[in-house]
């Protein structure tokens, strides 16, 4: 009965360790010119030779395996750091990051072989985010109470993992509430991570869509006004407060940009018939007591 | 009259010459032999000093180097345990050895055991050191892992530590592809992770402000998404309970309730 890839291994590993490297070393260099040959194999030729300090050839053999391969990767890498080269030890490293970095024993693993470029590796993984992304797209109406949450209590991972797979999904949404959605959710995100441009950008994205659409606005009044990417906050919440005279959020917001921008006066006067018509309201209250401070 | 020789005859005639020197001569030209790559030779000349002087450590380490070399692992390692049991003044040389070809043969929790006891010989040895965190590694010992790591850290330069944790990397690449270890998968849903989170933010943030609901209505959402459906109307119904206008409070409560 023929062996399958996996005895066929299992017993060349087992010949090497009783003196018979060599005849091990031509088999495997046999079965890695057939088309078959299996990852493992060809890792494993390349460990026979590293091994004896053959290290260009083993890289060679290495460059051959599937790239994407954890055990590839890894020989990859140690070889390039004891050959000193860099650069192409940190392509790998950002690969492999990418590839396994959700796994904590890689992220171990990296740390502890000191890879050049881990300190500067993304800390959420394209593993983690394609997944992400791909369930989110059917359980789309949960994303606004996952950033409510992260406006709560942040956590770094969090925020850039949400971030990133919502970026990811936002190439494939087409229906506009939809991308709505996805345009306040990554207005807001962008907003945590004190990234205002971003913020700015996918507020105006939104608003494009829903010019009058209440959570936009009030994000568009946290963020400097940039002629370039979209109309003014006052301008938005005014015409927001406008279309949803009851939206009370709104018109704090309006109320407290106008006071903000040096427009005193009139934010005062708004407050006062709003105070008028809601005397005790808390949110009429706390913004009286805001602007009296 | 060669011809007809067997190849053993052939190597007895011709090792003749070399038997009758002194010991320590055919010492030196076994080291030779090995050094000019006649590895086969040294391995004879080292087999017959062996038979002639059995306790001796530094012939029993240097026969186990060339064992390694060769590709005879488990000679390898026989002769260097023995060497390291005859004579405690070649275990400097013998032990890293050994730990060296354990890795070649996989045995890795082994080889993590050998560059342990170095360490306890000279604390600050860098190279027992990243042989412990790579055998630690390896073997997905990882608490060894982590404690080797930060000794790691405190030797060399970082240059000298890359270096020698890579050294040492190429020693168990073998091990590990004859392994075949299985590869990383996703095996926890992100999602649900992200869910889990956000329901303890949003029941210690609830805890703090009981009069908020649109924090119950984020963790009835939650709770509804980890498929949590009593526990999701419990929350609904709080919304409700301090505003009983919130419209999407009230779907979700028709939701879950049904």
């Amino acid at each position: 009965m023929p062996m399958d890839d996996h005895e066929r291994l299992a017993v060349l590993a087992e010949a090497a360790r009783t003196g018979q490297a060599a005849a091990v070393e031509l088999e495997l260099n046999d079965w890695r010119r057939r088309p078959d040959c299996p990852t493992a194999a060809r890792v494993m030729l390349a460990g026979l030779l590293a091994q004896r300090g053959e290290l260009e050839t083993a890289l060679t053999i290495l460059a051959e395996a599937d790239e994407r391969d954890l055990d590839v990767l890894q020989a990859r890498i140690a070889v390039l750091m004891e050959l000193e080269r860099w650069d192409e030890a940190r392509a790998c490293v950002d690969q492999l990051h990418h590839e396994h970095g959700f796994d904590p024993r890689v992220e171990l693993w990296l740390r502890a072989m000191e890879a050049p470029g881990v300190g500067s590796l993304p800390i959420v993984t394209d593993a983690e985010v394609e997944a992400l992304a791909g369930e989110l797209i059917g359980a789309i109406h949960v994303m606004p109470t996952l950033v409510a949450a992260q406006k709560v209590r942040a956590d770094l991972h969090s925020v850039r993992l949400l971030r990133e797979a919502i970026g990811y999904m936002a190439r494939d949404v087409h229906e506009p509430r939809q991308m709505l959605l996805l345009c306040e959710a990554m207005a807001e995100l962008s907003l945590l991570l004190g990234d205002e441009d971003e913020a700015r950008r996918w507020t105006h994205r939104g608003l494009r869509i829903e010019p009058y659409y209440a959570p936009l606005a009030i994000v568009l009044a946290k963020i400097e006004d940039d002629p370039t990417v979209g109309p003014a906050a006052l301008e938005v919440l005014d015409r927001t407060a406008q279309r949803h005279p009851g939206y009370r959020d709104v018109l704090a917001a309006l109320i407290r940009r106008q006071f903000a921008r040096g427009d005193r006066n009139a934010a005062r006067e708004r407050l006062r018939r709003w105070q008028e018509q809601e005397p005790h309201h808390p949110v009429v209250q706390s913004l009286a007591n805001e602007l009296a401070a | 009259m060669t011809s007809t020789m067997n190849l053993r005859q052939i190597e007895a005639a011709w090792m003749q010459p070399i038997r009758r020197l002194e010991r320590q001569q055919r010492l030196l030209t076994a080291r030779m032999y090995r050094q000019v790559g006649r590895l086969a030779d040294a391995q004879a000349l080292y087999a017959d000093l062996q038979e002639e002087w059995p306790e001796h450590a530094i012939i029993r380490l240097e026969a186990g180097e060339l064992a390694d070399e060769m590709g005879d692992i488990e000679g390898a390692i026989e002769h260097l345990q023995a060497a390291i049991a005859l004579d405690s003044r070649v275990h400097g040389r013998a032990m890293p050895a050994l730990a060296r070809v354990l890795m070649h043969a996989g045995r890795l929790p082994e080889a993590g055991r050998c560059w342990w006891r170095i360490t306890r010989l000279r604390h600050d040895d860098l190279q027992a050191w990243a042989g412990l965190l790579v055998c630690a590694l390896a073997a997905e010992k990882h608490g060894v892992a982590r404690r080797a790591m930060r000794q790691v850290l405190l030797l060399g330069t970082r240059w000298q530590r890359r270096q020698m944790l890579a050294e040492h990397w190429r020693h168990v690449t073998m091990a590990l592809a004859a392994k075949q270890r299985p590869a990383p998968r996703l095996t926890e849903s992100p999602l649900q992770k992200l869910l889990e989170k956000a329901a303890a933010t949003f029941e210690a943030h609830a805890r703090r402000y009981p009069d908020r609901a649109d924090t119950y209505y984020h963790l009835g959402i939650c709770r509804e998404a980890l498929n949590d459906a009593v526990r999701a109307a419990e929350a609904a119904q709080r919304a409700l309970a301090i505003n009983d206008k919130y419209v999407a409070a009230q779907e979700l409560h028709r939701r879950v309730a049904a």
